[in-house]
């Protein structure tokens, strides 16, 4: 089927294009250069003055996996409180489920491609629930997904580290765990702190060592930053450092960009990590010296994990950060686990308040950490769904950062102290379109490595969005026009129209057989289920369809 | 009456959901607009008027409900103020999350009777439900407070979570009675031959206050209402959860 949008003004930055007009060629599931005055289209959109972009992309969103299921069933009352018309199943009427913050899989996919998003990733898949989270993601319809692996608390790395095994053991554990989990990339959950948690610690900071191992988080991020880097994946190690959520944390963040010695680094929700102590409460920004450091290391990319105002609630495998969090809880309940020795596991409901001044100063900081940060092509719009807020309030936050008196506006209504403890108020940038075309498709597609994605040159996936553009970004935002995925029309005027199938992507970098048989006497002799049903199969992805491989460079390192 | 009836006029063995009618709800509507209402039933929606035969009169002073051979689920969950009396059984879930009102069931009733709606913390929080019958498990399961009074007998943890509020259920109850209970009380009709899981034995006498409880059901018939006498056996529990509730064996 060929499909011809035509007038369009293009924000396709990966090439170069700003906002020019021109017309786009859609061709099955890719995109095409201009067939010709002799090609006759099957279906002409006229899209002329309107925006076109790539379809956008979540590069970390907790949408799959075992504390996602765990927050659903925590939040029961979510699921009585918001109910969607239509099937749950994708038969007849479509776009129905339940939920906000914890959103079942149907619903999931189709809030997402209802706001122009065709790709969202889950950032932190544990070895063990690695064939749940595929099964969910599976069921997850119209975006594409993958799973980053967490690792950096599970014995068997703690162990080679703690042994002197060598980083080619390292490299080999990492490569082989990422090809059974059917993984895109690695992400380190608080390095040694969830171990350390098991052992009674409360607290372990970057260099201290921890109780069973003797390991330090700071050798834990080397090891694993290094062994990304030489496996050659194509997403740097993202990282979920050491402190989050204490005031005085952003100390540690400082130490942690330094911890990586030049290798390339992924800091996750780093508005967590951006506290500092001044002022009569004991909690104030410290985004400002965060911001500059991140701007001078190139190497450095960073996503904001931005807090907006409401219900919602926190997941995390950070059981030390949520048995902290634990007190706070709105409504009154949590929960924690071990899970099968690999991390661990934390659900605690929250209720961000904007007459809270932690809340609100945690608003602004993540404001502020947007706004500070110059280069769009590092930074991503996240909110850590469901963490700081689910992720339906995208359109809501790119408005606060395209529209400064909106901004002012809203920061007139937060806790009165909050503003003097934050530079926000003095801030006069507003994020263009051609940046939020930057942050939301060609950066997170160039810094996961997909190449045929978040782009519209030929060749590229037909994922395509189309914009009004209005003055209100927020309206904006909510609704596009057209939204096509994989070159199928399944959004037109903000409604679903047709269902559509994403594809999970996974990277499978070499490695050599004989850590195999360690790792197999590992899990017969600790954790007593055998390597082959650990293993997950190409058959199990995506209902027998397979996963979508990226290549990895493999750097020979001396 | 001058309230409403609803009269169960469908297939026998049909499910239907009967959360939507609550007398407050449906007051001020006459037979026409809540004959046209929606109505969740076998897995799709009906309608109110498809279902049930509706007479005229105003739900406000009380609803009818002739559940004839259905399997009415929900009925009275939710309800905040108004009468629903069913002439015959109910399916779960009646009067689950209950906040006010009266709720008098003449046939049996089915699980979770005053208890909480799937995915929701709490249970019954305030009115009054009475059965002629008997009733399921997990009756008054998460109650806050109210009073549920079953003639007959009770299934599998009754009064389980219990945070506060009354439960009596004159023919006894199944096993597992006051599980993870925190305070409120389980009158049991029916002499206890051990001592519950949980409970430690707090003796036999007379207990003066439940002459209070007798005032505040007259008027339901129910079997607390003629029992002679006060005198019960106590035990007090659930111990794994600070011991505040107790259970009350009639001796």
């Amino acid at each position: 089927m060929l499909t011809k949008l035509t007038g369009g003004r293009l924000f396709d930055p990966a090439n170069g294009r700003h906002g020019e007009v021109e017309d786009l060629w859609l061709h099955d599931d890719r995109v095409v250069a201009d067939p010709g005055p002799g090609a006759i289209p099957d279906a002409v959109h006229d899209v002329t003055g309107k925006v076109v972009m790539a379809g956008a992309i979540d590069i970390h969103s907790h949408i799959a996996g075992g504390k996602v299921n765990l927050a659903r069933l925590l939040m029961g009352e979510e699921h009585e409180q918001h109910r969607f018309a239509g099937h749950a199943c994708g038969c007849d009427r479509i776009g129905g489920g339940s939920g906000i913050a914890t959103p079942s899989t149907h619903t999931t996919g189709a809030r997402y491609i209802e706001m122009g998003f065709t790709a969202a990733f889950e950032p932190a898949m544990l070895g063990s629930n690695a064939r749940h989270a595929h099964l969910e993601m599976s069921d997850i319809p119209y975006i594409d997904t993958g799973g980053y692996l967490v690792l950096g608390n599970d014995d068997f790395l703690l162990d080679l580290i703690a042994t002197n095994a060598g980083q080619a053991a390292v490299n080999d554990y990492v490569a082989w765990m990422l090809t059974a989990t059917q993984s895109l990339a690695v992400k380190v959950v608080n390095p040694g702190g969830i171990n350390a948690f098991k052992f009674n610690a409360r607290t372990l900071d970057l260099d201290e060592a921890g109780p069973h191992y003797g390991v330090t988080p700071r050798s834990v991020l080397t090891v694993l930053a290094r062994a990304v880097y030489e496996l050659g994946l194509p997403h740097p190690l993202h990282v979920h450092g050491c402190n989050l959520g204490v005031p005085g944390n952003v100390a540690t963040t400082l130490d942690t960009i330094q911890a990586a010695s030049g290798l390339p680094m992924h800091m996750t929700h780093i508005q967590f990590h951006s506290y500092d102590t001044a002022g009569d409460r004991k909690f104030s920004s410290g985004a400002a010296a965060l911001a500059e450091a991140i701007n001078r290391t190139p190497t450095l990319s960073v996503d904001i994990g931005q807090v907006m105002f409401g219900q919602t609630v926190t997941a995390s495998a950070d059981t030390m950060a949520q048995r902290h969090t634990a007190p706070l809880a709105h409504p009154r309940k949590w929960l924690a686990m071990d899970i099968e020795c690999d991390a661990g596991c934390g659900v605690v409901p929250f209720r961000y308040r904007d007459k809270s001044y932690v809340n609100a100063l945690q608003w602004a900081i993540g404001l502020e950490l947007f706004l500070l940060l110059d280069d769009p092509w590092r930074v991503f719009l996240t909110t850590d769904h469901p963490n700081g807020a689910p992720f339906t309030f995208y359109p809501e936050l790119i408005r606060l950062l395209m529209d400064r008196d909106y901004r002012l506006a809203k920061l007139a209504e937060i806790h009165p102290d909050a503003p003097a403890n934050t530079t926000l108020g003095s801030i006069a940038r507003e994020y263009t379109l051609a940046e939020i075309a930057v942050m939301t498709r060609a950066a997170p597609a160039r810094i996961l490595g997909l190449a045929d994605r978040g782009h519209l040159a030929p060749g590229a996936s037909a994922d395509v969005t189309v914009y009004s553009d209005l003055p209100d970004r927020r309206a904006m935002f909510e609704r596009p026009d057209l939204v096509f995925k994989s070159g199928r029309l399944v959004v037109r005027d903000g409604a679903l129209v047709a269902m559509a199938r994403g594809c999970t992507h996974v990277v499978r970098p070499g490695f050599d057989d004989l850590i195999e048989r360690r790792i197999a006497r590992h899990f017969d002799e600790r954790i007593g289920l055998p390597i082959k049903h650990f293993r997950i199969r190409d058959a199990e992805i995506r209902h027998g369809a397979g996963p979508q491989l990226h290549p990895c460079r493999r750097r020979e390192v001396p | 009456m001058s309230g409403m009836t609803l009269t169960f006029r469908g297939d026998a063995g049909t499910i239907v959901d009967m959360s939507a009618l609550l007398p407050d709800r449906l007051a001020g509507l006459t037979a026409v607009e809540v004959a046209g209402l929606p109505l969740p039933c076998g897995g799709g929606v009906a309608t109110v008027g498809g279902m049930f035969e509706v007479s005229a009169g105003d739900a406000a002073e009380g609803l009818l409900i002739r559940p004839g051979q259905a399997v009415l689920h929900r009925v009275g969950a939710g309800m905040a103020s108004g009468r629903i009396l069913v002439e015959g059984d109910a399916g779960s879930h009646a009067g689950a999350g209950m906040s006010g009102g009266l709720l008098r069931i003449t046939g049996n009733a089915g699980d979770a009777l005053g208890g909480a709606l799937p995915g929701l913390p709490s249970g019954m929080r305030g009115g009054l439900i009475s059965v002629g019958g008997s009733a399921g498990d997990r009756v008054a399961e998460r109650m806050r407070r109210g009073i549920v009074v079953v003639d007959g007998v009770v299934g599998a943890y009754a009064a389980g979570f219990m945070v506060a509020g009354t439960l009596a259920a004159g023919g006894g109850c199944g096993p597992h009675p006051g599980f993870g209970m925190r305070r409120g009380t389980l009158l049991l009709g029916q002499p206890q031959d051990t001592v519950p899981q949980g409970f430690a034995d707090g003796g036999t006498r007379d207990w003066l206050f439940l002459h209070l409880l007798r005032r505040a059901l007259e008027g339901t018939g129910s079997w607390f209402e003629r029992a002679g006498t006060t005198r019960a056996h106590r035990f007090i529990g659930d111990l794994a959860e600070g011991g505040h509730g107790e259970i009350l064996a009639m001796a």
